[in-house]
């Protein structure tokens, strides 16, 4: 293992930019992150497509790399209902923040915590520890002194997933985090959680080769670990099960993270794939155990690969022939039957496709394209299950990433950088969108953007920005901002749900956390987690 | 032959027959308050009090106190309220084992010879009061000499309003875990969770505790100082209170011999009970050791800032965010004081210039809100005549006199070089400085800039001025007993009047 030095906020944004390096595909509620600028790709050709809708097209060869989509999750720290979980690694402790009262409590686990999950939202929490080859339940109680309960997991295993509702939790080895946790002897090995409380449990089994993400059944009856091997089927409610089954809708060991898009309905039942270069979107049925497997033959190799939130059609994007694909699901029994029908863009190249909440709007942009214009065009398809109306608005500025609030009225863009032209100008930039009617308002910025978080109810956006030692706050009624200077760099950002407030964690030595409440304006700000912790009555 | 020897003999015999009486003349005297129109004297381990009345024409000296098979440990002066005419002295009895003497707290309004007896359970060294006068608290402070076993966290609270009982003074113990007290702050009044408290802060070692005067069982926060090895030597040099406004909680700023931060401390109600309080620490940097601090509401935004004091430059923090700005004052300064108008005066030891910072601005036009008092001299040996005047040393033959009300510096040209000075009163527009190397005292009339000297016989160690006999005296250390008493309505020799030898008085009887 690796000495490990340096303070609460360092850890946090080392482990942040990590989990932004891995480009992984876990999506959460209301947050959605900011990377450094793109990579500059050699953007190759792509035929335009005729207008109108059409069906079954194979229009355009697309010869781009792959798109660069945000990571929106982070080694950060976690609300849960009223209550912030803060990881500090040095002190091998877990700081616990009332984001009500201000008080906190530094709760001793074992050594090198490092990833911390919420539990639901009940102000419970997991933490797991490297050094120790443990995970630590934390249930926190106003007014009450919180009790950690360890439980023992395989060594190597260095993150944690967790069911929405928190009753289970599976510890694996995340090749995100390896810079951290340092090479396992194995990443095969997994445990497993039931955290229900009085009556908690574990057991290790193993799975395919190099997992690299972890999803849940919306019932929390059973896990999928996607490997490189194929898709785990882990049973949650059996604690004599054997080693999960697997599945393998790819030849083993062709799995690549990287290029590789594996979506699964939210009830459970389906894993969709995609893969780069593939001219097809292949189905695995996750119900009976069995490699039940379909090809489903796409005019090209779509470059984007969505379920709707409410799992009635997923989504896929054919950035060649500039067609958004629309694939009810579940898909047709027959695999040489059609599996969707496709929404022409016209002449708008996309290759990345954003889904609002409630499943009715698609934001459609490309971070690779040869015409900036192409870079700056974000095309809007609504009534997605209906009227499937499109339209586009070109922006200012090329677009890094996309994010919608829980509310499908407003959207906010992520710029890349661009060189400075006049004095008028500064060189980052995001732009806040009305939808349907594409009404826009661009917000410069002097330096890089860090993380952007939309609240639940969507009318407000929180974003980082390090480097001014601030927080933008984003009315997205309205669309005026307001800066908040800080004390400090800010490093992360999350929301506490029961007292309706965002924490900001920053840079400082001792430890430093503002509470802004959404929508009483309040400011608070806590410094020093140990000295608070130490406040006695 | 013996007819000759009888005079001497029995003027022997009747000194040899002097004890109790001559206490004065045998100890080591000293001047423990001035009180109205005179000075309370005390002798050391002693077990009297006298007063030195102060008159230009019939001065007068009399013991008004006598304990009574105890000593005097200490006397201290009552507090500047409606009660500032009062002394309290600690009594502690000469035989600790008898079980009828206790230790005593004597309540007096000297020269009155009237007292009020308060029982103690415990022979505390030191005692305050609140500013409001209606309290005191009796402990024992880190370096207070104490004997035998006591908890360091013994208390006793003291209703000055009320009459004494077995349960005034209250006898209370401070969880203070271990820690010594070094100090107790009185609060202004604050407004926590709509009710408002009288709160008093125990200093501890590394920390500092809260009682509430009128509820001394509430449960209320020992608060960290410092999470540094070196936590157990940090202690409170200065506690500011702001009263909660509107959705914005309650707050102390404390501010500590260490470190460079000034901790912003969040009261709130807590849950305890309903007088219980929880605290929040908010660590605001300074990026220097804070020697003052000032408070400022921003009228736009309602937001709390605190101006710190630090080396060369001003911290100006926002409460709520922590975020700050500095305003460089040019030069190291180590004194901050708030000007009646609200704006800031800063100067210190060593600097050339003093600085006034227009508090209302300084948000808007930072550097801007500064304006600068250039001057001739750096500033040394500096002594404050009063809250917004001081005096500094230059080369003996000069002065420097700063006066912030009105903004301004003036020379002062003092004749020979070679004075120095260690105290300095003020009355009026009068300054009346004491030279302990010269038999002199030196009178400056600040509004004309004009020195004269009021000559003496003999060299003093104290200077005192009785406002209300518009008498200065000058003490000297003599064992009989001298003091040199002048007019301050003409502070001049002729108006001097020596008064010699009043702690004979009774030596011959």
């Amino acid at each position: 293992m690796y000495p490990i030095r340096g303070n609460i906020a360092t850890w946090t944004a080392v482990l942040g930019w990590i989990l932004l390096s891995a480009c992984s595909d876990m999506a959460s509620d209301a947050e959605w992150g900011g990377t450094p600028p793109a990579d500059d790709y050699d953007t190759g050709g792509g035929d335009g497509a005729g207008e109108g809708e059409g069906e079954g097209e194979g229009e355009g060869e697309d010869t781009l790399p792959p798109e660069q989509e945000e990571a929106p999750d982070y080694l950060v720290p976690k609300g849960s209902g009223r209550f912030v979980f803060i990881s500090d690694t040095p002190a091998d402790t877990v700081v616990v923040v009332d984001s009500e009262t201000l008080a906190i409590e530094q709760v001793p686990v074992g050594a090198r915590p490092t990833h911390v999950v919420p539990l639901g939202d009940d102000n419970a929490a997991a933490v797991i520890s490297l050094g120790a080859d443990l995970v630590t339940l934390l249930q926190a109680a106003p007014e009450r002194r919180v009790k950690p309960e360890e439980i023992e997991v395989r060594p190597d295993t260095n993150a944690l997933a967790a069911s929405a509702d928190g009753s289970r939790l599976i510890a694996w080895f995340n090749p995100s985090f390896a810079e951290i946790s340092g090479a396992p002897a194995t990443d095969q090995e997994i445990s497993i959680i039931d955290t229900t409380p009085g009556d908690t449990a574990v057991r290790h089994t193993t799975v395919g080769m190099h997992p690299f993400a972890v999803r849940f059944s919306a019932d929390a009856k059973r896990a999928f670990i996607l490997t490189e091997s194929g898709i785990n089927i882990v049973d949650l409610d059996d604690p004599k099960a054997g080693r999960p089954a697997l599945l393998s809708p790819l030849e083993a060991g062709s799995f690549d993270p990287d290029l590789t898009d594996i979506a699964i309905a939210p009830n459970g039942e389906l894993a969709l794939i995609r893969a780069e270069a593939l001219k097809e979107l292949v189905t695995v049925s996750l119900v009976s155990g069995e490699n039940d497997v379909r090809h489903y033959e796409l005019p090209e190799a779509p470059t984007d690969l969505d379920i709707a939130p409410d799992g009635s059609f997923a989504t896929i994007v054919l950035r060649g022939s500039k067609r958004l694909g629309i694939c009810a699901l579940p898909l047709p029994e027959d695999p040489g039957a059609e599996p969707c029908t496709y929404v022409n863009l016209g002449d708008r190249i996309a290759g990345v496709a954003s889904l609002s909440a409630d499943s009715d709007t698609a934001l459609l942009y490309t971070t690779v394209a040869k015409d900036e214009d192409d870079l700056r065009r974000l095309t809007v398809v609504t009534g997605l299950k209906t009227s499937k109306v499109v339209s586009s608005a070109l922006l200012e500025r090329p677009i890094r990433s996309v994010a919608m609030g829980a509310v499908a009225d407003t959207a906010v863009v992520v710029h890349d950088r661009v060189a400075v032209k006049d004095a008028a100008s500064m060189p980052y930039a995001y732009t806040l969108i009305s939808l349907p009617d594409l009404g826009t308002k661009l917000q410069q910025l002097p330096s890089a953007p860090g993380q952007l978080l939309l609240t639940p109810e969507g009318d407000f956006g929180f974003l980082l920005l390090p480097q001014e030692r601030r927080v933008d706050i984003l009315d997205l009624n309205s669309f005026i901002v307001d800066g908040l200077p800080l004390g400090s760099t800010p490093t992360a950002a999350g929301y506490a749900a029961s007292t309706d407030k965002v924490f900001v964690a920053q840079d400082h030595p001792s430890g430093r956390m503002t509470f802004i409440g959404v929508h009483d304006e309040s400011v608070k700000t806590v410094t020093g987690y140990g000295l608070n912790d130490d406040i006695e009555y | 032959m013996y007819r000759q020897l009888l005079p001497i003999l029995f003027l022997a015999l009747g000194l040899a027959a002097c004890a109790d009486d001559s206490e004065q003349y045998q100890q080591d005297v000293h001047v423990v308050a001035t009180m109205g129109s005179g000075l309370v004297l005390a002798t050391e381990n002693g077990s009297s009090l006298s007063y030195l009345k102060a008159d230009l024409e019939r001065p007068s000296f009399e013991r008004f106190f006598e304990a009574k098979d105890a000593t005097i440990s200490w006397v201290r002066r009552g507090p500047t309220g409606p009660l500032g005419k009062e002394l309290f002295a600690l009594l502690t009895p000469d035989d600790a084992r008898d079980p009828h003497q206790t230790v005593r707290l004597v309540r007096l309004e000297p020269p009155s010879k009237d007292s009020l007896v308060y029982e103690l359970a415990l022979a505390f060294g030191s005692v305050l009061f609140s500013p409001d006068g209606r309290t005191a608290i009796l402990a024992n402070f880190s370096g207070d000499e104490a004997h035998g076993f006591y908890n360091p966290g013994e208390i006793a609270l003291l209703d000055l309003q009320a009459e004494a009982s077995k349960d005034n003074p209250r006898s209370l113990t401070l969880d203070t875990k271990g820690r010594p007290i070094y100090s107790i702050f009185f609060l202004d009044p604050i407004e926590i969770s709509g009710q408002t408290r009288r709160l008093a802060a125990v200093s501890l070692s590394g920390a500092f505790k809260l009682i509430d005067l009128e509820d001394p069982t509430a449960a209320l926060p020992i608060v960290p100082l410092s999470a540094a090895s070196n936590a157990s030597s940090v202690a409170v040099v200065e506690i500011q209170a702001q009263s909660e406004r509107g959705a914005r909680p309650a707050m102390l700023f404390v501010r500590t011999n260490d470190g460079s931060d000034i901790l912003a401390v969040s009261l709130t109600k807590g849950a305890l009970s309903d007088t219980s309080l929880a605290a929040s620490i908010n660590q605001l940097d300074t990026a220097g050791k804070p020697q003052g601090l000032s408070l400022l509401v921003d009228e736009n935004t309602g937001a709390l800032h605190v101006i710190a004091l630090a080396n060369a430059r001003l911290a100006v923090i926002d409460v709520d965010t922590a975020d700050r700005f500095f305003v460089s004052l040019g030069e190291s300064m180590d004194t901050l004081i708030e000007l009646p108008d609200g704006d800031l005066a800063l100067l210190g030891q060593g600097s050339t210039t003093v600085r006034f910072l227009a508090v209302k601005d300084v948000l808007e036009l930072r550097d801007g809100a500064l304006t600068v008092l250039k001057l001739h001299q750096a500033i040394s040996d500096m002594v404050q005549l009063d809250e917004l005047r001081f005096l500094c040393a230059s080369n003996g033959s000069e002065a420097l006199l700063i006066d912030l009300g009105k903004r301004a510096a003036t020379r002062l040209y003092l004749g020979e070089s070679g004075y120095n000075w260690n105290q300095g009163e003020v009355f009026e527009d009068t300054a009346y400085l004491l030279l302990p190397d010269n038999a002199l005292i030196g009178v400056v009339d600040l509004a004309a800039s004009h020195p004269s000297s009021l000559m003496l016989d003999d060299f003093a160690s104290a200077l005192f001025l009785l406002e209300d006999k518009r008498i200065g005296l000058a003490w000297h250390d003599i064992d009989w007993g001298r003091v040199t008493m002048f007019s301050l309505d003409e502070p001049t020799r002729a108006t001097a009047v020596i008064y010699d030898g009043f702690l004979m008085a009774g030596v011959l009887d």
